[in-house]
Order: structure tokens, then sequence, then C-alpha cells
């Protein structure tokens, strides 16, 4: 039998603060957030075993839920795509073009990511007021509008604006993240591109494009995970006292808002914990099938 | 190695021992310490900091700690301080959005029953049902929040014939008159001056003065007989085109108190300072007020609340009584503050509230707000759990009306009765 030396146990003594961490912050509430789920609790008094209830009502008898999860994936639909697109444009242009300019280039597209979103909640009402807005006054200055439009009134407009605004919070952070990636491709490829007669387009398809297949996948599963939680944004841009919850109509009740509600605005942390664990199966989901699908093309290719 | 733990561990109980025994020999002579009042609201002015010196003058067993908290925190702050066990406030302020899901949370010490012993009978009657839970627990005082119409002065002269307020009241006895008069307005002016500025603002005058429930018997829901003349009233006000469309206390809505396009605002007692001041301070002397059709009503408030975990409750209802239920509490809300106070036998003396406002023209607001509306509000609507889901529900139909959809309102309350039954399966029609 080893003995049990305190040299052999350095390690794990070492390990074990962040396993500790980890049990109290993160694993010890996913698994209490289940057993909240199976009972009716209101966060004060007592709790009530009800089983499988919540979730019955949750998947059976409520709309809001999927309504909810119906507006987050057509925001992300629309959003993540044209993250993505411009992210790449950009970070293709400043590698390309912006050489001199690209540190300062680099930092003023990034400035929307860390800008907090309570101030971006306010900015985007300003400019999209129906009556007071910049966007108002310059479509109707520039007579593309001949009226202006209650952009935060209608469900439609609401998820535009919602879509744009997310576009330009995140598309700074895509560029990084394409950025870094464009750096690990050698120079020789393209070298050797432009000696075969390969012009920009063609080299940007057939090089760069295939070289950052591991940084898109990553990107792409991380904005649909993140576009599956999303909360700040719309509930800031829509939490004045005349908005419904997530704008008009609910237009832009995200799940993670439905969540928020639920559990905190009408204390019924059991039903809100259903939902938070039905929004992780949709995520689990949603993450399994993007890396299939992303390794599947990887594997094409060989 | 033993001997040395040992003689450590000696000299530390030593020492404690020392200390303790020091203690209790010092003499009695020291003067007992304040005990604190910890008070959870989000007002920090140097107003309220000048009352609360007063009542520690009065009181000097007793200091306030205020701990400032947003009015749309309290909920989520007081439940996490229950449910993790920590400590909760001696006094919480509970303002009126969330005082249904506050009351209903049945976590507050009923300051009417001993030891607490707030006398009812010295409260203003109309305030009572405002102040207490569906279980019969009153929760505690708060100064009066009542509402009344604020009008520009020149507009009203341009496009009414008249700026005087006794003449204005007589010109709109109903809401009717009111609509018939905005159509003239809008003629007028050629469709560029609106009664109001926003069917918020509606929403607000008529939500205050209807009393019917909007759930009744805890789950049954009674938005025909409730919501039905409020949307009512906003719908006619769109359709008449006398209600401009902004939304309520928007920046762009805000900026409309200085313009010439709006004439009349929804104004409590507590507006003056905070709304109609704030955003015209240059309005001095432009601005009147009336008792609006079908009467003055309430509008906000914050009732102050003793949890029942509350440690230091007779110290919490001390200063609550001295605050609100005194002459010398109320004199301090009258003169530092422009606040009423619940004391029901202050509205016996007309002259106790009286003071001439320069900002409305030199019209006695005080008077106007103590003797034509508080002395006149009868039962109002009761606060309930789904108060804030209703104000949801109520922004969806609202916002419908504002875009100018084809809808009516039965269609609307038939919506908001099922966005209410989806988020509360509880709830029937």
């Amino acid at each position: 039998m080893r003995n049990f030396s305190s040299k052999s146990a350095t390690p794990y003594l070492l390990i074990l603060p962040y396993f500790l961490l980890y049990f109290a912050f993160s694993l010890f509430p996913v698994l209490f957030t289940f057993v909240i789920s199976l009972t009716n609790w209101d966060g004060f008094s007592e709790m009530k075993f009800i089983g499988l209830s919540n979730y019955v009502r949750l998947f059976t008898k409520d709309p809001t839920f999927y309504q909810s999860l119906y507006n987050t994936l057509f925001v992300m639909v629309f959003s993540i795509p044209a993250q993505i697109a411009l992210g790449l444009l950009l970070a293709v242009l400043l590698k390309d073009f912006f050489l001199r300019a690209r540190n300062s280039l680099q930092l003023i597209n990034f400035l929307p990511y860390i800008t907090t979103p309570v101030a971006v909640g306010i900015l985007f009402q300003v400019l999209f007021d129906w009556k007071v807005g910049t966007v108002n006054a310059a479509l109707v200055g520039l007579h593309i509008l001949k009226e202006p439009i209650y952009w935060l009134g209608h469900a439609w407009s609401a998820r535009l604006v919602t879509i744009i605004l997310l576009v330009w919070k995140l598309f700074g952070y895509k560029m990084i993240m394409f950025l870094a990636g464009l750096s690990t491709i050698s120079e020789e490829l393209y070298d050797a591109a432009k000696i075969d007669g390969a012009n920009w387009w063609q080299s940007f398809y057939r090089i760069t494009l295939p070289m950052l297949q591991p940084i898109m996948t990553f990107v792409l599963i991380t904005s649909i995970i993140n576009g599956l939680r999303l909360f700040d944004e719309p509930q800031l841009l829509f939490m004045s006292e005349s908005q419904p919850i997530g704008g008009p109509d609910h237009a832009v009740e995200t799940v993670v808002m439905n969540f928020y509600y639920a559990a905190f605005r009408n204390f019924n942390f059991g039903y809100g914990s259903a939902i938070a664990y039905g929004l992780f199966i949709v995520i689990f989901f949603f993450s399994f099938l993007s890396m299939r699908m992303m390794n599947k093309g990887g594997e094409s290719e060989k | 190695m033993k001997s040395k733990w040992l003689a450590i561990a000696l000299i530390m109980v030593t020492t404690v021992a020392i200390s303790f025994a020091g203690g209790s020999s010092e003499p009695v002579a020291t003067a007992a310490k304040p005990q604190a009042i910890h008070v959870w609201g989000w007002d920090n002015s140097d107003l309220s900091k000048k009352t609360y010196a007063a009542f520690q003058a009065a009181y000097p067993q007793y200091y306030i700690e205020t701990t400032i908290i947003q009015r749309q925190d309290m909920e989520q702050k007081l439940q996490t301080a229950l449910a993790s066990g920590a400590d909760v406030p001696d006094v919480a302020w509970i303002e009126s959005t969330y005082r249904g899901s506050l009351f209903a949370m049945d976590i507050w010490e009923d300051a009417s029953k001993p030891p607490l012993n707030i006398d009812l009978n010295n409260v203003l009657p109309y305030l009572l049902p405002l102040e207490t839970t569906a279980k019969g627990v009153y929760v505690g005082p708060e100064v009066p929040s009542i509402g009344g119409m604020a009008y520009k002065r020149a507009l009203a002269k341009q496009y009414l014939g008249t700026d005087d307020p006794q003449q204005l009241k007589a010109m709109f006895p109903t809401w009717e008159a009111f609509v018939e008069k905005g159509k003239e307005v809008l003629k007028k002016s050629g469709g560029k001056v609106y009664m109001m500025s926003s069917p918020w603002n509606t929403f607000i005058f008529k939500n205050g003065q209807t009393n019917a429930p909007y759930v009744v018997n805890d789950t049954q829901l009674n938005l025909k007989a409730a919501a039905t003349p409020i949307l009512q009233l906003i719908y006619d006000m769109k359709k008449a085109g006398i209600v401009d469309t902004y939304e309520a206390n928007s920046p762009a809505e805000n900026t409309s108190y200085t313009d010439e396009t709006h004439i009349f605002y929804p104004c409590a007692n507590w507006s003056v300072t905070f709304t109609i001041k704030r955003n015209d301070p240059n309005g001095s002397g432009r601005w009147g007020f009336i008792v609006p059709p079908d009467g003055g009503f309430p509008m906000g408030g914050t009732v102050q609340g003793i949890p029942k975990k509350a440690k230091n409750k007779i110290g919490a209802v001390t200063f609550l009584k001295y605050r609100y239920l005194s002459e010398a509490g109320a004199k301090m809300l009258r003169d530092w503050q422009g606040y009423f106070a619940p004391l029901k036998s202050l509205y016996k003396d007309d002259k106790f509230y009286d003071l001439a406002d320069p900002f409305f023209g030199g019209q006695n607001l005080q008077k106007i707000f103590a003797q034509d509306i508080l002395a006149k509000i009868k039962d109002p609507r009761r606060p309930n759990k789904y108060d804030q889901q209703v104000a949801s529900a109520f922004n969806v139909a609202i916002q419908k009306i504002n875009t100018g959809a084809d809808v009516n309102v039965a269609d609307l309350v038939t919506l908001m009765e099922t966005e209410l039954m989806q988020r509360n399966p509880e709830l029937k029609r």
C-alpha cells in the first residue's frame, strides 16, 4: 500500500481551492436550481415539493415560453450572421488595407463591446424615439420616410432595433477574434497565391476562410450560446414605464427575460428554475448540433 | 512543544478573562448607546437628513442609518435578505408600483397592534385601504400622494380663452366635455396643439379615479368592468386626435413641458417639485392647477413598512409616529419638503396647509390639494399582487392604441385577460 506522503498530497491541495469554488459557486447552484424547479417556492417561505408540475406547465401550458424562445431565435438568426460577417470583413480590411491605422481602428470598433449595456439601452431609446429620435429626423429629412416610424412601438421594428443594437455592440468582439485567427495564417500562403495569379477575393475565399475554420467554429458556438442567453440589451432598451415586458407585443421578450420575470418579479422561483432548465436543454441541443455540423464540414474537407 | 502550546493557551484565556472583568468593574455612569434605526429608501437628500437630525434631537436614544435602495430594487433586496437570513431594515419604503407584490409577501408587522400601536383613528381614512394588506395587516403610514391637473397658462389662454383655474374647471365638468374642447383646440391650432402629451397620462388620471379591482377573490379577473372605462377614454382621446403620442416619462416627453404644443399634465403634490419644476426650471408663473374632471385621485405614494424580522421595531414606529403622525413632523414635511402628512386632525384647520406657489401664478396649491382633493377622496383601489402585471398588460393595450392600430376596446380587454392568464394559470376570466 502506498504511503500518503505530503509530497503526493501537494498537487491535490493546490487544485483544491478551484474545485471548492467550482462546487460552491457553479455545481451546487446548478443542482440546487433543479431541486427548486421541482417545488413551489417564493424565495423565503417553505418549499413545497410538486414534482414535475412546473415542467408540465412549461412545455404544455405556457405559450409565453415558446413565444420567448421564438423571439430569441429570431433575433439570433438575423444578428449573429451579421455580426460575424461584419466582424470578419473588418478584420480582413484592417489586416490588408489599414495597416498603419490598425490599432486605433481596432480600438474604435471594439468600443461598443465595452460600453455598459445601460448606456447603450438609453442611447438607442433616444436615437430611435418616435417623436424626437435622430434616426427618424435623418430619414424624414433625407425624404427616405414620409412619416416617422414608431420604432419602439411595433413588434417588427422593435425586433429590428434590437438586432441593429446587437450587431453594433458585438461585431467588434468578433473582429478581435478574427484578427487573432488571421495572425496565425502564414503570409507565405498568400505570397504563393499571388504568384499563382490569385486576386484578393480568391485569396480570401480559398485561403482565409478555410484557415479560419477553427476560429469560426468557436465564434459561432459561443455566439449561439450567448445569443440564447440574451437579456441585457432588450431588457434595457424596453425598460421604460410605458413598455410591456419585452417591448411591444412582447416581441423581444427572450427566454432569460421570461425566467427573470417569473423568478425575481413574480417570486415564483420553482417555475423560473424550470424555465432555466428548459433553456439549458435548448442550449445543449443547439451547441451539440453546431459542433456536429462544423466538425462534419471539417471532416468532409479532409 | 506541548507545554509551549499550553502556556500560550493559558495566556490567551487569562487576557480574555481580564478584559471581561475590567469591563464589569467600570462605573455605570455613561449613557446608553443610541440604537440604530435602519431605513431602506431612495431619498438621501439634505432635507431628509435634516428631518432625521430633528428626530434624533427629539429622541437621542435613537439614530437613523439609511441604506439607499432604488424603488424598483426594493422587492429583490428584501427577498434576498429574507432568503439568506441577512438583516432586514427596521423601515422599508414601499412605493405604489410595487406595493401589491410587497404586501403579498406577508412579511410586515401590523403597526396598528401592540407593541407598535399606531392609532388608525388618527390616519386619513382614504389611506387605510392603501396601507393594509389583503390579510388585514396595517403596514404603515405614508405621505398622502394625490393628483390633479397642471396646465400651461399661455396655451390655455390662447386656445381655451382663459387661464383662470375656476373658469377652466367649470369648462371641464366631465371627461367628455374635455374631449370636445380638445377637438376645438386641435382645429383652432391647425392640428398642432394637443390637450395631453401622452396616452399614458390619460391612463394616470382615469386609473387613479376609478376603483374597481382588477382581480377579485384572488383569482377572478375583473378587467371588463375595471379596465374598459380606462381604455375607452384613452381610445376616445386618440380617436379625437387630442392626445399626442409620447411615451410616459420618456426624455422626449419631459421636453414637452417647455414646449408650446401640449397643455395639460397629471400633477401630484410631489410632481410640482420632481416633474414640473424639474422639467421646466424657468417656468415660474407659466403654470396653473385645477382639479380634473371626475375629481382628484391617489397618485403614487410610498408606505413605510416595518418588517416582522426587524430588530428595532419600537425605534422604527417611534420614528414613523414622529415623522408622519405628529404635528411637529407634519410641519417639517410641509415646510422642508412640501409634503402632506396623513394625520387626520390637521385637515380640520384650513390654515395648516396654506401656501401660495409663485410657480403656479400664486395659486394656493397646498390648500387646493388639502381641501379640494385630499378631503374628498374616497375608497381608492386596493393594492393587489398582480398590479405590476396588470400594468404591463395595460402597456400592451395602450401601445396598440398609441400606434393607431385598428383595434377596439373589447378586443384590447380580451388581449389583456389572455396575457394575464398565460402568465398566471391560476387566474380565470
